[in-house]
């Protein structure tokens, strides 16, 4: 225990204290700034710009990967050949984020695959090159072609998940409620989903934390200024840096920090209230 | 009763309470017993260096003696003799009566003064040069002086030999025998009848060799071949000095044999090397001596008797590095530079504040080094790291980065106060400080060393009056009229001809509160659109890709050193590349834009052509925004810095006439205008043909072109000096407006957006930036 502690102590306890002492102070002449740096935060308009995007990611992006996870689960585990299967949607976890980045500038590029297809068909059907593409990370479609590069990355992993909540369910409960003539419906809202609740927070957590994960792949594709509804707080916190503005990533880092904790806080009540 | 365990626990929890204050007692020894917390003592002793006083006879080449002496031999000089006590001795013999040899590609000198080198011939014709191996190979020739002077050409032959295969380095052995390496295989010479026995097989191209009784030693850039002479064979490699080659690779690294010691010289210090030893020992620290200047690497190195080494780095410069017990093992104190690449001038600066100061070791580091792949941001990253963390540089060298934000974090300190007596004794140009002076507070937080200002030149109908952006359209519209074909600017690329036209509009797209004048960015782009389409019109279908291709060739350096090019001076020659189009050399480009530096001001008559003042007119280019110019090397010190006062005195020396006057007289006339009043007009007052001399490779008649180029006058002095009194509009490249600009200007350009669209795209883009 006292080494393990130790390691937490040293490596994340003192440098978050650290970074809280940081937020009060400004970081060039090291004076006293009291809350002035929080204010600096909740008034800059790219912080509530990069706020509203990974809002609208993350709603976006973690309930639908949780569903089609999960339902992909419920679908192959009475397969025989669900390890295959399931091997095959690991395979995107496996990809390298320089090869994820090629693959994204070749489907969604101006020039790309997507457009190709799009302008071959649309020709076909009217005759006219009607089509004349559009390059989707730097339109209003950049958040969609974001989230579902999200989706495609990490449907695999939280499908295994699903699977491993699934399995450790006891059969008998499932059982009866067949034998006293519940449907498939009714079993599932009534006896699996209560008892997958436990992997409804550990699931969601992971796919929240993957949905700041990502932006590694966003940033590669994208650069520090990327279409505007792409820009996230990561962007936000990595020009900052470039910016010497460490006062007031400090203070960014404190509220994100507390957000996600109350956060997690709400989901372990609501989903684990015996914990 | 207490039960054993009980017991057990007890007595254990005793002994781990011992054990404790054991190893509590063990640690606090070594600590007083290493000298942790007490005075530390340093030891005294290390090599320091002195220039020697060599004549300016052209050489390049120094063969080293057993006794102390040296050879001294170059491209269009005599071999002279120079004895250990350095006295320079009467020519060996003249090089005069070989006036049809082009230029020396590589020397040796053996010690007993026969000479062998390589050269190529001088051709005026295209059948001449054809005949000498075409376009894509320049085939050397061989000429053999033996000791008494009787001199012949070679020709070389050889079961494994060919004629083609140049042959690059050459030495000759301690009992006279030749040897010579091309770029992957090493061959020894029989200097008699010309024979080239190959003897092995090399990685990379050999550069240097010793020997060491029988045995020699080559290095190319990647390991270390040991040949043993006497039995003809290749040895087993030595891994110590395959690594320290393989590691030292930035520069030549310069080879010297000394009873059974190898010594190494290159840009990081000076080496030792006990033959078949496991260590490779350090005994001289590159930055505290001439080694690590930056600007030479060493071509030889000679070890004397008295402990004493001999280092030449070419042209006149030539250091002996003595052993001085008076100074410390290690400075004392650290003066510590960051730029975010690598700079000359500060390097320079570093070397000579480093020998001024022998108490201080100069730390000079880059953020972006080129031998690792690290990216401006991840430079700027590193950085700010290291000042959060509160290690300060102590000067930072602020090109691309942004001044204003690093003053305004607190990052640099304040330079007025410093700046005062500068301005108040009329030193510096004073409009080029003021325009230094950041937004936020209006104060001075860096200075430039030099500045370049933007020009243009133009057939005279098209360009002679008005100057700006549109002036520059209307001027182009006229000139497609009488020139329906080829290309009008040497702007090959869309992103050449941004790069050529944002800095003088840049300071105009932002206003004084810094928001941003998108009307301006669509007036720039519908410019630029024009040109463009103006360029495009007279090279239609896939002209404009083979007019790349070729010049893409003509900047290539490897292409150049195929065509011959004198010295592989790339800089230099794409310095006559733009030359040559601006001045309408190249067909049919009338135009050109550029950034003015002294060479370009000295040229007057190019390749035959009328002169500049009489068809060809130059002058400043206003674009959108007026009196610009471009700020280069600008420093900046920190506020945080460790050693401010050796800040202060750095700071000094950089600007002082004696810095300038060495750097911009040693030839660096490409690297812009200093700042420093005094200095411009000592430049110009030298009148040195020299300096604006052009050497070249015409590709219409293949032949070497020589430009013939004299001084400016007193009246063109007296304008430059007004350009530079007026400058007051600062141009810094790199900021993200300006990369946002180029990146959406090439859609602009391509049609695949409108110039509006490209504007508010920018607008979009920028206002994020703005926003954080």
């Amino acid at each position: 225990m006292a080494p393990g502690f130790s390691g937490v102590l040293l490596f994340y306890l003192l440098p978050f204290a650290e970074t809280v002492r940081r937020s009060f102070f400004q970081s060039g002449s090291g004076a006293f700034a009291g809350t002035a740096n929080y204010r600096a935060v909740l008034h800059n308009a790219a912080f509530l710009r990069a706020v509203r995007n990974t809002v609208a990611y993350a709603a976006a992006g973690v309930p639908l990967l949780m569903t089609v996870s999960l339902f992909l689960a419920l679908l192959v585990r009475g397969l025989a050949a669900r390890r295959k299967l399931v091997s095959a949607l690991l395979a995107p976890m496996a990809v390298p984020a320089a090869v994820m980045v090629l693959v994204l500038r070749i489907l969604a590029d101006e020039h790309g695959l997507w457009n190709g297809m799009f302008a071959a068909v649309s020709e076909r059907i009217t005759g006219l090159p009607v089509f004349t593409g559009a390059d989707y990370l730097h339109s209003d479609l950049a958040l969609a072609v974001v989230t579902g590069s999200f989706l495609w990355k990490n449907t695999g992993y939280m499908m295994i998940l699903w699977l491993a909540g699934l399995a450790g369910l006891p059969k008998e409960v499932d059982e009866a409620a067949v034998v006293d003539g519940a449907g498939r419906w009714q079993r599932w809202h009534y006896v699996t989903r209560p008892q997958l609740a436990g992997s409804f927070f550990t699931i969601g957590m992971l796919s929240v934390l993957q949905i700041f994960k990502s932006y590694r792949e966003i940033w590669m594709v994208a650069g520090s200024y990327p279409q505007e509804n792409i820009y996230f707080l990561q962007h936000l916190l990595q020009n900052w840096y470039l910016k010497l503005e460490f006062d007031q990533m400090a203070a960014l880092t404190v509220l994100l920090s507390a957000t996600l904790l109350v956060l997690c806080l709400i989901l372990q009540k609501r989903l684990e209230p015996d914990l | 009763m207490e039960t054993e365990t009980e017991t057990m626990c007890k007595t254990s929890g005793l002994l781990r309470k011992k054990q404790y204050r054991y190893i509590l007692f063990a640690v606090l020894l070594i600590l007083v017993l290493s000298g942790c917390g007490s005075g530390e003592e340093v030891p005294m002793g290390r090599y320091a260096d002195r220039d020697v006083q060599m004549a300016d006879g052209g050489y390049t080449y120094m063969h080293p003696l057993a006794d102390g002496g040296y050879y001294l031999f170059g491209e269009d000089a005599d071999l002279t003799l120079v004895d250990a006590e350095g006295t320079v001795g009467t020519e060996v013999w003249n090089w005069e009566q070989n006036a049809n040899i082009k230029m020396k590609i590589a020397v040796a000198v053996s010690d007993e003064g026969a000479v062998f080198f390589s050269y190529r011939p001088k051709f005026t014709t295209g059948e001449e040069y054809e005949a000498l191996g075409g376009d894509r190979e320049i085939w050397y020739l061989y000429y053999y002086v033996d000791k008494e002077g009787a001199r012949h050409s070679l020709e070389l032959y050889g079961a494994d030999y060919r004629k083609g295969i140049n042959l690059e380095y050459f030495a000759f052995s301690p009992e006279n025998h030749l040897y010579a390496a091309s770029d992957s295989c090493v061959y020894r010479i029989d200097v008699e009848s010309g024979e080239a026995v190959s003897l092995f097989g090399t990685e990379g191209m050999v550069e240097e060799f010793a020997f060491l009784g029988n045995t020699m030693v080559a290095i190319d850039d990647r390991k270390a071949y040991l040949y043993d002479m006497a039995g003809n064979r290749l040895l087993d490699g030595n891994s110590v000095i395959d690594e320290f080659v393989s590691t030292h690779q930035s520069g030549r690294i310069a080879l010297a044999a000394k009873d059974g010691i190898l010594y190494f010289a290159c840009r990081t210090g000076l080496y030792r090397y006990l033959w078949d030893g496991a260590v490779m020992e350090q005994i001289a620290d590159g930055r505290l001596v001439a080694l690590g200047d930056g600007q030479h690497s060493p071509q030889a190195l000679q070890a004397l008797e008295n402990g004493e080494f001999r280092v030449y780095f070419g042209g006149n410069r030539m250091t002996e590095m003595y052993y001085d017990e008076t100074l410390p093992a290690r400075p004392e104190k650290e003066l510590v530079i960051f730029s975010l690449e690598e700079n000359g001038y500060i390097r320079y600066a570093g070397q000579l504040f480093q020998k001024e100061h022998p108490d201080v070791l100069v730390k000079y580091e880059t953020g972006m080094d080129g031998d690792n792949a690290v990216s401006k941001e991840d430079a700027l990253k590193n950085l700010n790291t290291r000042l959060l963390a509160g290690e300060s540089p102590d000067i930072i060298i602020l090109d691309g980065m942004d001044m204003e934000q690093y003053a305004k974090k607190g990052v640099l300190k304040e330079l007025d106060g410093f700046l005062a007596p500068y301005l108040e004794e009329d030193i510096l140009y004073q409009k080029i400080v003021e325009g230094m002076r950041t937004r936020e507070d209006g104060n001075l937080y860096g200075i430039p060393m030099s500045v370049d200002l933007p020009f243009w030149l133009s057939e005279k109908q098209y360009l002679d009056g008005e100057n700006g952006l549109a002036d520059l359209v209307e001027g182009m519209e006229r000139a497609r009229a009488d020139h329906p074909e080829g290309p009008l600017l040497f702007t090959p690329h869309g992103r050449d001809l941004l790069n050529q036209l944002i800095p003088v509009c840049l300071p105009a797209w932002t206003g004084e509160d810094g928001s941003l004048e998108t009307g301006k960015i669509e007036e720039f782009y519908q410019a630029a659109l024009t040109l463009w389409e103006l360029d495009c019109a007279g090279l239609p279908g896939d002209a404009r890709e083979k007019w790349q291709e070729n010049i893409r060739q003509i900047y290539n350096p490897e292409e150049q050193d195929m065509l011959g090019i004198e010295g592989g001076q790339y800089v230099d020659n794409r310095g006559i590349g733009e030359t040559w189009a601006q001045f309408g050399i190249l067909d049919n480009i009338v135009f050109g834009m550029s950034f003015m530096h002294m060479k370009m001001f000295a040229i007057r008559d190019a390749g035959g052509k009328p002169g500049a003042t009489d068809e060809v007119v130059y002058g400043t280019f206003t674009g959108q925004a007026k009196q610009v110019f471009r700020a280069t090397t600008v420093t900046g010190i920190c506020s945080q810095a460790a050693q401010p006062e050796l800040a202060e005195d750095f700071m000094e020396l950089l600007l002082s006439d004696k810095m300038m006057n060495k750097w911009w007289l040693q030839g660096n006339l490409s690297g812009g205008i200093p700042i420093r009043k005094e200095s411009v007009e000592k430049i110009l007052d030298i009148n040195n043909h020299e300096f604006a001399e052009m050497k070249g490779f015409n590709e219409k008649d293949t032949g070497f072109l020589h430009d013939e180029t004299c001084w400016p006058s007193e009246e063109e002095k007296q304008w430059l000096y007004g350009l530079m009194e007026d400058a007051s509009c600062c141009y810094r490249s790199g900021s993200m407006l300006e990369e946002t600009v180029k990146e959406i200007g090439l859609r602009v350009l391509n049609g695949e957006i409108t110039p509006k669209e490209g504007a508010d795209m920018v607008a979009g883009k920028m206002a994020i930036e703005m926003e954080e």
